[in-house]
């Protein structure tokens, strides 16, 4: 019998599971690159005897407010790729599922 | 140099760190972008791609936002640092020995504003094939003059660093271009010579260091030439046979003063301008406060130095500090000279004001060369231009009066000297009817100055400075071999 609802196929559910683990490689790798990418600056900027001054003051400001964002954004990215790889593993089940549903109906 | 609580090149080290992050960014917000993207056509729509607005602001669409606005905004902050290390540390060694700026007065300026600095970019750049109608382009170059006058420190340098070479020359040329039509009375171009040096002054006493060579390079008189003086052409002083090969311009070795001003010290060096150092050296004998006052280091590096011009008008003309260098890198021109050595460099800078200012020369010299158009015309703005001149030419320059005449007398000339008036001097065209015991120390056709009277006798220096003897002469001696002095006045 075939379903009268269209079900994706589980070799399309595994391929959206295997480019989820591999957006999750990608992403982990952008957020090792992301987060820290300004801590030098900002470790030679607030370095002791470094510079002063209002201008010394303005751009360290600027460089560890922009610190804390790309930081923020990286560990979002982690999330995200953790949440993606859940995702990942449920559409796997879901493929073995419509596969095993697929052999019964036959 | 080494400041408290500024460590150069840490700084210097910030700069070149945020280039690399900025280099960083556009790929690193291309792969973000492009792993959202992509998670995002695997989810299907199962789930939001992310949970973190920033990054959702990047899915798809042009790039924003970080990282990748850091790919402009850390390079032009790192170009901000260098510009503010420079004033206070410049990487080419461009300050004198012993100049300190305190790097409190860079680090605590205010940002740039870049509109104002935009709007004088697109004014220089408007000069370009503008109309500038009957009355001439002075009305024009002056607006665009006041634009570059309102610019703070900062927003020069950030105007420097962006401005085309062609616009800038172009300015450079239409504000030294006074020429007008002869039939038209209100065609006025360029800037009046007085107003010129004003905005040249103003700018050099302003830019960093770095922006400098930008600066000479694109602004006629900011930088005195030396090719077309005798002693670069020939390759020798002629009259004290010192060679001038590998002449150079360079930042000298030795600070603008040691022990102050010392007339005695001073010596000419290579260049023919016994008629102004003479001058300076006899104004510098008389009243050395009077000449230490006129000249100061500024907050950049530069040098301002009072001179008056032909008009009688006081300027404080400003340069940089290099000079004409030897092949030894030793100064070529005028400087202080103790012990055998060169050891102070203010009056190579006295030397280099009068130059870009000098407005009085009429070219030629009796050099045997009046038929070469190379050595005898009139020039105005470089070292060329004070090369062989009358006595009583530069004073008015050096101490803001016209000098006296006094007769050729003895009695008259001691008098003058010792009512503090500095008094110099000149000596004849040949050396006919010097004495033995004077021909060693006399100069035909040079300037000497006073420098005291003693047992009934007068004491001449001699410009050249330490290791050239003084004339000493009686006063029948001083009538036979001298001729035209000359009665300056100080501080009158």
């Amino acid at each position: 019998m075939i379903p009268d609802d269209p079900v994706e196929s589980p070799e399309s559910l595994r391929r959206r599971a295997h480019e989820l683990r591999e957006c999750a490689r990608r992403a982990r790798a952008v957020a090792e690159s992301l987060g820290p990418c300004l801590d030098q600056a900002v470790s030679i900027a607030t370095a002791k005897d470094a510079w002063q001054g209002w201008y010394a003051q303005e751009t360290t400001g600027r460089l560890s407010e922009r610190q804390r964002g790309l930081r923020g954004m990286a560990s979002a990215l982690m999330s995200d790729a953790g949440a993606w790889l859940t995702e990942a593993d449920k559409l796997e089940r879901q493929a073995d599922q419509v596969a095993k549903t697929a052999k019964a109906g036959k | 140099m080494s400041y408290t609580g500024f460590d150069v090149g840490k700084i210097r080290s910030l700069a070149r760190e945020l280039r690399k992050v900025g280099a960083a960014a556009g790929p690193l917000h291309r792969d973000l972008a492009k792993v959202l993207t992509d998670a995002e056509a695997a989810l299907g729509g199962a789930q939001p791609t992310t949970s973190q607005p920033l990054l959702d602001a990047m899915r798809g669409g042009p790039p924003k936002g970080l990282p990748g606005d850091l790919a402009a905004s850390l390079p032009s902050t790192a170009g901000e640092i260098d510009r503010r290390c420079d004033r206070i540390s410049p990487q080419n060694g461009a300050f004198l020995p012993g100049t300190v700026v305190d790097p409190m007065v860079v680090f605590s300026r205010d940002e740039p504003d870049e509109a104002k600095v935009n709007r004088a970019l697109d004014a220089l750049k408007g000069l370009n094939g503008k109309d500038f109608g009957v009355n001439g382009n002075r009305d024009d170059v002056r607006a665009v003059a006041k634009l570059l006058e309102e610019l703070t420190p900062a927003e020069l340098d950030l105007l420097l660093s962006k401005v085309a070479d062609g616009d800038l020359k172009r300015f450079g040329e239409l504000i030294g271009d006074t020429g007008g039509h002869w039939y038209n009375l209100f065609d006025e171009n360029g800037l009046p010579e007085g107003e010129r040096r004003e905005l040249l002054s103003h700018l050099l006493e302003r830019a960093g260091p770095g922006l400098w060579p930008k600066l000479a390079a694109d602004l006629p008189g900011v930088q005195p030439g030396f090719d077309t003086t005798d002693v670069f052409l020939d390759g020798v002083n002629s009259q004290s046979g010192v060679s001038t090969t590998g002449l150079r311009n360079g930042v000298p070795n030795v600070p603008l003063f040691t022990d102050g001003v010392q007339a005695d010290e001073v010596a000419q060096g290579t260049l023919g301008d016994c008629w102004y150092i003479a001058s300076l050296k006899a104004t510098a004998a008389a009243d050395p406060k009077f000449i230490q006052d006129g000249i100061r280091q500024n907050a950049n590096g530069t040098i301002s130095v009072r001179v008056w011009d032909k008009d009688g008008k006081l300027h404080w003309v400003t340069m940089t500090p290099d000079l004409p260098l030897d092949a030894n890198g030793e100064i070529a021109f005028a400087r202080s000279v103790n012990g055998g050595k060169t050891t102070e460099s203010w009056p190579a800078y006295y030397e280099k004001a009068f130059a870009l200012l000098y407005a009085d020369d009429s070219g030629g010299a009796p050099d045997g060369k009046g038929d070469d158009d190379r050595y005898d015309r009139e020039e105005q703005g470089d070292y060329g231009a004070i090369e062989w001149d009358y006595t009583d030419k530069a004073p008015p320059y050096v101490t803001g009066h016209d000098t006296d005449d006094i007769d050729l007398d003895y009695t008259d000339v001691k008098t003058a000297f010792e009512s503090g008036h500095p008094v110099i001097v000149s000596s004849h065209s040949n050396a006919d009817g010097v004495p033995a015991h004077l021909k060693a120390a006399y100069v035909t056709r040079h300037v000497f100055y006073v420098k005291g009277f003693k047992d009934g006798k007068m004491i001449l220096g001699n410009p050249w400075g330490p290791g050239s003897p003084d004339v000493v002469v009686t006063p029948d001696e001083f009538k036979k071999l001298f001729e035209d002095p000359q009665k300056l006045s100080v501080g009158k």
